[in-house]
């Protein structure tokens, strides 16, 4: 315990409270003049400053909370703005449609400024429809992502927990705020684990992955995550049943032409043939295309992510129920199993096509 | 000592004992927290976390007004009634007395002994 405690109780205070620089500084500055008052006065009494630090910073009660008193002040003011906000975004969006009627493709007898400006620069060149193809119809931009891909790219991000003793509700409600994530815990799964939620958390984990930063955060706590939508803290009983299917297109790695024609880049010295010949059977051919060659390497692979990656998570016919299930059509790898052990096995493809020199921009799409 | 006072009790008047801790001076949060405390004998814990959030929401609401010094050798922010936080005190006061003296008075008809403390 230090006063360093104090600086992130005040950090989280005023993340949770969205405040600006200014007032940022200005209600630091007010608490900690109230926290040193007391401190002093604690070990004036003969207190220890270490037990003066966390009887000072007890009395202050949990950020969490403190943030609620200070926000229910400001709620007034709040909704003034959120009026204010919705007024101006209804504004804009009655623009923004507006703008697409004008300058739809086709639809206006007139040209419209767009075409105008587009066809401008020079009369007798291809009409330029840049600027007239750029406005599509459909969803806008970021609507399209789904609230969990966007989940994932978050979980991609570096993040900094640095917490001495913070309930672990707290530090959940911080990674929430700072990464602007919608995170749950699952308090009935939580509590059959005897981990309340606020379970005293110590950890100082700095620019790592946000994933990396939750796997050993969680562990240490028996726990787990997964997400739908919404990033879920439970209990890995529980997360093991939040399967999903995703399909990864393995084409380039198995040297599978694509649909497309085009011959992909080939394993160097013709694939992975170092690993023993894994059992045959099961699979039969597709008619018209024996591809014996590219069957034995996705059987290979299959073989690869299910040796190297969460071992015993994969169903394997015994009388265990396993949640991992994995199967290959046409250099098509169709994988069901937690979201977790989804994010290993593309970083283990990513590896496999560094090793074998493919180009990671050309990786075929994860479809989920 | 005696038991501190129930929280539902002290809701309702916390604002009045700010208000009247400020009436003699301006002052920083740690002091009003002393004065409520030494006055109350001990009986009101005024927490940190229930006094910063109430004098911001004094003072967004034009009853007290806060500046910045550090004459004491800290740099602290003291707040101070307004005028309209004068008048609000008086007229808070007024409806505290009048009520004691409602539910004095109902105890005095039920007849409760009081034990002295």
């Amino acid at each position: 315990m230090s006063e360093r405690e104090f600086e992130n109780y005040l950090a989280l205070l005023t993340r949770l409270l969205r405040l600006n620089q200014q007032q940022t500084s200005a209600l630091s500055a007010e608490l900690r003049a109230h926290m040193e008052d007391r401190m002093d006065e604690l070990q004036s009494s003969g207190v220890s400053h270490e037990d003066a630090v966390r009887q000072a910073l007890a009395e202050f009660g949990d950020a969490a909370g403190l943030a609620h008193h200070f926000s229910d002040v400001s709620l007034q003011r709040k909704r003034r703005w959120i009026v204010r906000w919705t007024t101006f975004s209804l504004a804009a969006a009655f623009l923004f449609a507006l703008g697409l009627i004008t300058f739809w493709p086709g639809r206006n007898a007139a040209p419209g400024i767009a075409a105008v400006v587009a066809q401008a620069p020079n009369a007798n060149a291809q009409p330029a429809p840049t600027i007239v193809q750029e406005i599509k119809p459909g969803p806008l931009p970021g609507t399209r992502k789904s609230a969990s891909a966007r989940i994932e790219e978050e979980l991609n991000k570096t993040t900094t927990i640095d917490v001495v003793e913070m309930p672990l509700k707290d530090v959940v409600l911080y990674l929430s705020e700072t990464h602007k994530l919608p995170i749950a815990m699952k308090l009935k799964f939580l509590d059959e684990a005897s981990v309340p939620a606020d379970t005293p958390v110590t950890k100082s984990l700095r620019g790592i992955r946000l994933a990396t930063a939750l796997d050993i955060l969680l562990e240490d706590l028996g726990l787990t995550y997964y997400f739908n939508e919404v990033l879920f803290i439970t209990t890995p009983a529980d997360a093991k049943h939040r399967s999903e299917v995703r399909i990864y297109d393995c084409r380039d790695i198995l040297a599978i032409p694509t649909a497309a024609g085009d011959q992909p880049d080939t394993l160097s010295g013709g694939g992975p043939a170092d690993f023993s010949p894994p059992p045959r059977g099961g699979r039969g051919g597709f008619p018209g295309r024996a591809r014996p060659e590219s069957e034995r390497r996705a059987e290979q692979l299959i073989q690869i992510i299910k040796t190297n990656i969460d071992q015993d998570t994969w169903f394997d016919g015994g009388a265990t129920y396993r949640v991992g299930s994995i199967s290959e059509f046409n250099g098509l790898v169709v994988i069901t199993q937690t979201a977790q052990t989804h994010r290993k096995i593309e970083h283990l493809l990513s590896m496999l096509r560094e090793a074998a020199g493919l180009d990671l921009a050309k990786a075929g799409p994860v479809v989920r | 000592m005696a038991d501190r006072f129930p929280r539902e009790l002290i809701r309702g008047s916390l604002e009045l004992m700010v208000l009247s801790v400020l009436a003699n001076g301006k002052k920083y949060g740690y002091l009003i927290q002393k004065e409520v405390r030494q006055a109350s004998d001990s009986r009101v814990d005024l927490a940190a976390g229930t006094l910063y959030p109430l004098l911001h929401r004094l003072e967004a609401d034009g009853l007290v007004r806060s500046s910045w010094d550090d004459d004491t050798g800290r740099q602290r922010k003291w707040y101070e009634l307004t005028p309209r936080g004068s008048k609000k005190l008086n007229a808070d006061a007024r409806d505290w007395a009048d009520y004691a003296a409602c539910v004095r008075q109902l105890l005095a008809a039920a007849k409760i002994r009081l034990a002295p403390t």
